[in-house]
């Protein structure tokens, strides 16, 4: 696929916005960082598309390798200081205030109970119903087999229909 | 919008005219409209391309500027690091305190090196075991332990050799009572 790279960028802008919330737990401020770091690296050229496989797909996996090496960057910084001497490590970011008033009961629930399933099987679903993509190119994102995404899928899906039908009967 | 995880057989591909939807196809449903929401609202919530964009530009224009200012910085300290090395080199007292040439002591050879911790090998009797037992004479016996020479009477052992060396000739190896 050929074209200005920030032409493709800009299309894809919204849905890039919603897989980097997703890989930053829907810590917004996060995405943002990720999403501004992606954004440099593919049009500084350190990130080459090499037409292996969709842009989309290439972008999406870009974003999840630059939430990944931006939290592991955040780990350590957390354990040189003392706050994680003293055993204190900060809750995962929920949703803000803010952004949940706006939100139906519905989507509030399916993104906490999203917040309860492991990161895998999280992405995976993520990149199934909400980006459109197949159960391969989920796992060309995250760079796994496709035997592996497919357990994650319906596991999953699995997990997801246990803790929402929990959550339903409270 | 497209069917999702229908290429591994399951999901919504499975809904037909008229059959009954198995709970699976309706989990399906279910998620599929639920994350639809949920990426509706996202959507709506996104911040513009161009704020990103200008964000990302600002950064980076950041980063150049901080790069610019530690370059000199990182030479400068780089020119000082590489005289201090060179004052080192050529300086007087390196020359004064330097060990002359040929006054190391020479490396043993791999054959006479012997470790720090060889004692620990030597156990009483080893010299039985380094040395070439002659026929018909104890002076091959000279080297044994004078505690094990005491205990035991050797010349027995060369005699029942001598007539056979069968394991009823060890009986010749007589304990003496210690004084």
């Amino acid at each position: 696929m050929s074209g200005d790279p920030a032409q493709q960028l800009e299309e894809l802008h919204p849905a890039s916005f919603g897989w980097a919330l997703a890989c930053c737990r829907w810590d917004r401020e996060e995405a943002e960082e990720v999403l501004q770091t992606t954004y440099l690296k593919v049009l500084d050229g350190r990130a080459r598309f090499a037409d292996r496989s969709s842009f989309r797909t290439w972008l999406f996996a870009v974003i999840h390798r630059t939430a990944a090496e931006r939290r592991r960057g955040r780990w350590l910084r957390l354990l040189a200081t003392a706050r994680w001497l003293n055993g204190h490590v900060p809750p995962a970011p929920a949703a803000t205030p803010e952004s949940a008033a706006g939100e139906s009961e519905a989507v509030l629930g399916l993104r906490q109970a999203l917040h309860e399933l492991p990161s895998r099987q999280r992405d995976v679903l993520h990149l199934v119903f909400y980006q459109d993509l197949t159960v391969e190119g989920a796992a060309r994102v995250l760079g796994i087999s496709v035997g592996t995404a497919r357990t994650h899928y319906h596991r999953g899906k699995e997990t997801l229909r246990q803790v929402l039908a929990l959550r339903g009967r409270r | 919008m497209t069917v999702h995880g229908g290429d591994d057989g399951d999901g919504g591909a499975a809904m037909g005219a008229g059959s009954d939807p198995g709970p699976d196809a309706n989990l399906d449903r279910d998620l599929r409209d639920s994350f639809a929401a949920l990426r509706r609202q996202e959507e709506a919530a996104a911040p513009g391309f161009g704020t990103l964009s200008e964000l990302a530009a600002r950064r980076r224009r950041r980063a150049r500027s901080r790069n610019r200012r530690l370059q000199p910085l990182a030479a400068a300290a780089t020119a000082a690091v590489a005289c201090a090395a060179l004052v080192l080199a050529t300086s007087p007292w390196l020359r004064t305190h330097a060990r002359p040439a040929g006054t190391y002591a020479p490396a043993p050879s791999i054959s006479a090196w012997r470790p720090a911790t060889d004692f620990l090998l030597r156990t009483p009797g080893h010299e039985v075991l380094v040395r070439l037992p002659a026929f018909g004479s104890s002076s091959a016996m000279g080297g044994v332990d004078p505690y094990f020479r005491d205990l035991y009477d050797f010349h027995g052992v060369h005699d029942s050799h001598r007539q056979g060396g069968t394991a009823a000739g060890h009986g010749n190896v007589t304990r003496r009572p210690r004084a």
